[in-house]
């Protein structure tokens, strides 16, 4: 495969899920402004959404006077805004249009309705009246974009470099949910408890569908360490740190076939120190140190990536 | 002529809803925007994407009219190519005075391309020849595409899209199919190496080009790479793509970035599209090139005039298509006829495409004709002028309503160790009332042609 596809490929599925990621953040974000007993101020309540996408460096108004709407408005329709799901939709289209041949036509015409679409949507009405609507259909589009790939792609390099851009998005997502929201898991907020933190955490689960799954195996109430647990360090939480590196390293075994390997290397290494780590190594390290290094070392690892297989020096 | 073709249609459309074309133009419409088949227009403000118009009426051919057209164009793109071979290597025509050596003297002539030997002697591998009708079976050609012509993806789409909307019709007439191109396009350019399994690539100049979408298109109905100047390199005499698994050799290139913009060493200096040695590696046969460079010199349009005689030369048969009465603006007698007669005329330039540049007498004003004169007086050899054809109407979907337009038809002529062509081709339509210029840039729309069996 070529390598300008490769990185192309790798940058839709990219910017497909940060698009999801973001209206995830939206939609918990403002489901918690709907219980009373809850209520804040605007920033109060949005600035954590804006640092977990990333967005907090860029946001140009000033966040004591901006209401609630110009925060999701800045997060889903700005176009001076990078990161904005308007803009990460509009550069997987851009980068699926350049590529459009190595993928099939069903994960082509998703991808370009999906931008169709959200082009057309004007942003006053969804802003007014349907948020949470417009977050269920960012998330399903991400879904059937998702799915279009896993059943109409021939498994080959197209495939797997997709598939690559989906899991390191993701683990980068996770891992900022948590480090933003990480003063509510330390320990002494244990002792509080009480309605606020309650409904903080279940709105982390919730953010990356995990509610249900932390129900299943955790019987007992919401706990920080637990949640914790469940996101960083269970293979089986689709999710989780643990599982998207379990990813990560079966792609890289499969793409790897020639004789650059840093990334394979820098995987195999993650891999081996998270499956060394429980929850009491991540406390007495600092949950934060813990999560900064992850994101640094995810970047590092998407570098190597690009190095490997998508450098376009002539080698 | 034709008209009993459309006696079916006729029928079918007599009996169905008359809201029915209206309502299958808006589902055309938002699949061609879904699937993204769109052209970019130069000039647009940040090269916009927009869906060429398709008419939802096909144009109807007999298989009567189809073995002039087929047999004619294959017999011009045989000759064609035998006089590339010709004035690359020996000029025996030249020679034998049958046409003038001015012709190689313009600028589409390539120096690079003297004594080099081509598999099976083929220049345009991929050819399309424009084909107007006047009379009833009157064909005349407009026009010989042997660069990098394109369009062969909107034949292809506007087949499925008629298949989609209308199946009913597809059960009344024996339509004859064409999604076989691709298929022989591949062949054709694997028969272009000596390679046994060469690796092909499609070179595109990028997303930003007006046909992109269909670049794209073919890389994917053929199963290969579509790559951009950058993705290639050459080292050792040889042409390598740069892949995720290391440098991958190729063999084959089906570029459709013109000769100036290949490679910046010999042709176009400025040219960020092509690869930087291309050519050398190409002289040495390191690497194929589809379509060779330098075909240019046997489309232009002051070649055209000698194509019949061309014909003649190297098939020794008589031609079967006519070609267009051509004046050439350089000769006195044809100058003074043209500036006396400019209002019954259509005047192009001789290096022009797609449109641009052109004057259409009887539909231009007074101004613009006078101004014309003077352009033609100060540089005449830039000219040539045609008799404004009288072209064949087909029925075509306008606002609500059945009319008859003007339309010409690409058919495309694929060559490796044989000559191939799929019953069919790129039909545009003047969409303006009575207007006679089909191009795209130019407000033109797009047709399915169906080509009868029985």
């Amino acid at each position: 495969m070529l390598s300008r596809v490769a990185n192309s490929l790798f940058w839709i599925a990219r910017y497909v899920e940060r698009a999801e990621n973001t209206a995830r953040i939206i939609d918990v974000t403002f489901n918690l402004n709907l219980l009373p007993s809850l209520r804040k101020q605007s920033s109060e309540l949005w600035y954590p959404a804006l640092e977990i996408t990333g967005m907090h460096e860029t946001y140009p108004d000033d966040l004591k006077t901006s209401k609630d709407l110009n925060f999701i408005a800045y997060m889903v329709f700005d176009q001076t805004n990078p990161s904005s799901i308007f803009s990460s939709i509009k550069m997987a289209r851009d980068n699926a249009l350049q590529v459009r041949s190595s993928l099939s036509t069903e994960t082509w015409q998703t991808i370009n309705n999906f931008w169709i679409e959200l082009n057309n949507l004007k942003p006053n009405q969804v802003l007014k009246s349907s948020v949470l609507e417009f977050c269920e259909w960012i998330k399903n589009e991400s879904h059937l974009f998702r799915g279009s790939v896993l059943s109409t792609l021939l498994r080959d390099d197209a495939y797997l470099f997709l598939r690559l851009g989906t899991s390191i998005e993701r683990s980068d997502n996770t891992a900022r949910l948590l480090d933003v929201k990480y003063h509510l898991l330390l320990p002494k907020h244990e002792k509080v408890g009480g309605a606020l933190d309650y409904y903080e955490w279940n709105s982390i689960l919730r953010s990356v569908s995990a509610l249900e799954a932390y129900q299943k195996i955790y019987k007992e109430g919401i706990t920080p360490w637990s949640v914790v647990e469940l996101l960083i360090l269970n293979p089986d939480m689709p999710r989780s740190l643990m599982m998207c590196y379990n990813d990560i390293l079966s792609l890289l075994q499969s793409l790897t076939r020639w004789k650059k390997k840093s990334a394979l290397g820098h995987i195999n290494q993650k891999i081996k120190y998270l499956h060394q780590m429980n929850i009491s190594k991540i406390y007495k390290k600092g949950l934060h140190e813990f999560l900064t290094d992850f994101i640094d070392e995810n970047i590092h690892l998407s570098n190597l990536i690009h190095d490997d297989f998508m450098s376009n020096q002539i080698r | 002529m034709g008209k009993h073709v459309y006696q079916k249609y006729n029928f079918w459309l007599e009996k169905i809803h008359p809201n029915t074309l209206e309502l299958k133009k808006k589902e055309a419409e938002l699949l061609f925007k879904k699937t993204g088949i769109t052209f970019n227009v130069y000039g647009d403000d940040g090269g916009a994407e927009r869906l060429i118009p398709f008419d939802i009426i096909p144009r109807i051919l007999s298989k009567e009219q189809w073995t002039i057209i087929s047999k004619g164009v294959l017999q011009r793109v045989k000759a064609l190519n035998l006089f590339l071979h010709d004035i690359y290597h020996d000029q025996q025509i030249f020679k034998d005075n049958i046409v003038p050596k001015s012709l190689i003297r313009h600028n589409q002539f390539r120096i690079e391309m003297v004594n080099l030997d081509l598999p099976n002697k083929v220049y345009s591998h991929i050819s399309g020849i424009d084909i107007v009708r006047t009379g009833k079976d009157d064909f005349f050609v407009l026009e010989d595409n042997l660069r990098t012509p394109s369009g062969v993806s909107y034949m292809l789409d506007n087949r499925k899209m008629m298949m989609r909307l209308f199946p009913e019709l597809f059960e009344e007439y024996d339509v004859a199919p064409i999604d076989q191109y691709s298929e022989i396009l591949l062949k054709c350019l694997t028969e272009s190496s000596t390679k046994k399994d060469p690796t092909i690539v499609l070179l595109t100049p990028g997303s930003l080009n007006s046909a992109y979408y269909e670049h794209s298109f073919l890389a994917q109905q053929m199963g290969i790479e579509l790559v951009e100047g950058s993705d290639l390199y050459v080292s050792k005499n040889h042409v390598f793509m740069k892949t995720t698994q290391g440098p991958r050799q190729v063999d084959v290139i089906y570029r459709r970035i013109d000769d100036d913009f290949i490679d910046p060493l010999v042709f176009n200096s400025n040219s960020l599209l092509g690869v930087p040695g291309l050519m050398s590696v190409y002289r040495n046969g390191g690497v194929i090139l589809a379509n060779a460079p330098g075909t240019g010199v046997a489309d232009d349009k002051a070649t055209y005039e000698y194509v019949p005689q061309i014909i003649e030369y190297y098939l020794n048969e008589k031609p079967i298509l006519k070609n267009v009465t051509t004046y050439r603006l350089t000769k006195k007698e044809d100058l003074s006829y043209v500036l006396t007669n400019l209002k019954d005329l259509v005047v192009k330039e001789a290096e022009g495409s797609g449109g641009y540049g052109m004057l259409i007498g009887p539909s231009a004003s007074k101004k613009e004709l006078a101004d014309f004169k003077e352009k033609i007086k100060k540089n005449p050899s830039k000219y040539i002028a045609q008799p404004t054809l009288s072209l064949s109407r087909s029925p075509s979907f306008i606002n609500g309503n059945v009319e008859p337009r003007h339309v010409d038809l690409r058919p495309f002529v694929i060559s490796g160790k044989r000559t191939h062509i799929v019953p069919g081709g790129l039909c545009r339509v003047a969409l303006k009332k009575g207007s006679l210029v089909v191009n795209s840039s130019q407000g033109g729309g797009t047709k399915d042609t169906w080509i009868l069996e029985s």
